[in-house]
């Protein structure tokens, strides 16, 4: 009897431990776009996060969408990963060719922007790949940012930053060898001594919609009295202690003033310069 | 006629086996017969690779590209043609057009000044040096 009850608190307790560490062993992988803030005629910076354990993945595709008469898509800019779009070699000239470590360490991506017909609504189709897998453990990590312009007549609000799967087609199913409009994956992983004839595996991705603020808030002002004085920079150099995700949104844009999506010392010497 | 009953022959293997032949674009590195992450992937293994080897750095970075092109979307074959050297039009300074010489902004986001002495070719000027008469000659 006294054996079955010891037998009985250790089930109880194992139970409680796989009730209380199963969300994390299955937390499911997921692509955010982050809620940004930004000003009127200025570049607005949304980072992409990746979480739930990208450790085993290296290649992801996906569709923004975004209102093309508030924003001008810009770019894809680096965030702790190197990336490239090919669009800086020269076929002719050696010198320009990346070293294989650097291939190596490197997301390779195309954005292109598709101009959707009679539709603010436009769409960018990303696909970023790299030899490596996107992390080197369950631990968050952001492989790019997506620039935005917003346009000087921008009114002050907040917009949606969609994402959803990307579709292959209508006009380009068949050169990717589909037979019609087909949803490709947002997640594939391939281990890196993989034969190469292995099959992929992908992997399913809750897809989480951001969103862009546009403020009167002026980047540098960082106490938020409309003007940038030597306070600010002091102000921004004691945030840049702080962890980047503990700041607020309002924080981070008017810190951040060159918007590298990080907060150093440098972005309080360049309010401080930015004061004259 | 036995010649042609020959030719025959001949062109009729050829389909039959060719037939037979899977036939895979260059992009389908895994040869699963769609192009997608998974071949971008192995592409750009492969270009690691290849990174030091001229002979096949070329190729290799247009098959990763475009592999990625067609998963983003898109079916254009990236392909850059011998003596071009970007792929990308916005870094098309360098080729040869006619040029104001007066300074002026590209309204891209971020104004960036283009000076004059970028240019190798002027032709246009901006201000004259005196007023065009404003009557006729008299006669």
């Amino acid at each position: 009897m006294k054996n079955l009850r010891k037998f009985f608190i250790l089930f109880l307790l194992l139970f409680l431990g796989i009730l209380a560490f199963a969300p994390n062993a299955l937390a499911a992988k997921e692509l955010v776009v982050v809620d940004t803030n930004s000003c009127q005629d200025c570049t607005a910076v949304v980072p992409i996060t990746l979480t739930g354990g990208f450790n085993d993945v290296n290649g992801i595709a996906f569709t923004l969408t975004y209102d093309s008469s508030k924003f001008d898509f810009v770019g894809l800019a680096q965030a702790t990963t190197a990336i490239d779009d090919g669009s800086t070699y020269d076929s002719e000239d050696e010198e320009t060719w990346p070293l294989p470590a650097e291939v190596e360490s490197t997301i390779y991506y195309q954005a292109n922007v598709n101009d959707v017909a009679a539709s603010d609504i436009d769409e960018i189709l990303i696909a970023a790949a790299g030899a490596n897998f996107f992390a080197s453990d369950t631990s968050d990590v952001t492989p790019f940012r997506v620039e935005f312009h917003v346009k000087a007549a921008t009114a002050l609000d907040t917009y949606a930053i969609g994402v959803q799967q990307t579709i292959i087609g209508p006009d380009t199913a068949s050169s990717a060898g589909y037979d019609e409009d087909t949803l490709i994956p947002v997640a594939t992983g391939l281990a890196p001594t993989a034969d190469p004839l292995t099959e992929t595996q992908t992997f399913a991705v809750t897809l989480t919609d951001g969103s862009i603020t546009v403020s009167a808030a002026l980047k540098g002002d960082v106490s938020g009295d409309g003007e940038i004085t030597s306070q600010d920079a002091v102000d921004a150099f004691y945030l840049s202690f702080t962890p980047w995700d503990e700041l607020t949104a309002d924080q981070q844009f008017r810190a951040d003033y060159n918007g590298d999506g990080q907060l150093t010392a440098q972005d309080a010497v360049d309010i401080f310069y930015a004061q004259f | 006629m036995k010649a042609a009953r020959h030719l025959v022959t001949a062109v009729l293997i050829i389909v039959l086996l060719s037939s037979g032949i899977p036939l895979f674009a260059p992009e389908d590195t895994n040869k699963n017969s769609v192009i997608d992450l998974g071949d971008a992937i192995l592409s750009i293994r492969d270009f690691v690779r290849s990174a030091d080897n001229p002979e096949t750095f070329t190729s290799n970075i247009e098959r990763t590209l475009t592999t990625l092109h067609i998963a983003a979307g898109m079916k254009t074959v990236i392909k850059a043609s011998r003596g071009e050297k970007s792929l990308n039009s916005a870094l098309s300074f360098n080729l040869p057009y006619l040029a104001s010489s007066c300074s002026f902004f590209i309204n891209s986001g971020l104004p960036a000044e283009i000076p004059e002495y970028t240019f190798q070719y002027e032709s246009i000027v901006c201000s004259t040096e005196s007023p065009p008469p404003r009557h006729g000659p008299t006669t």
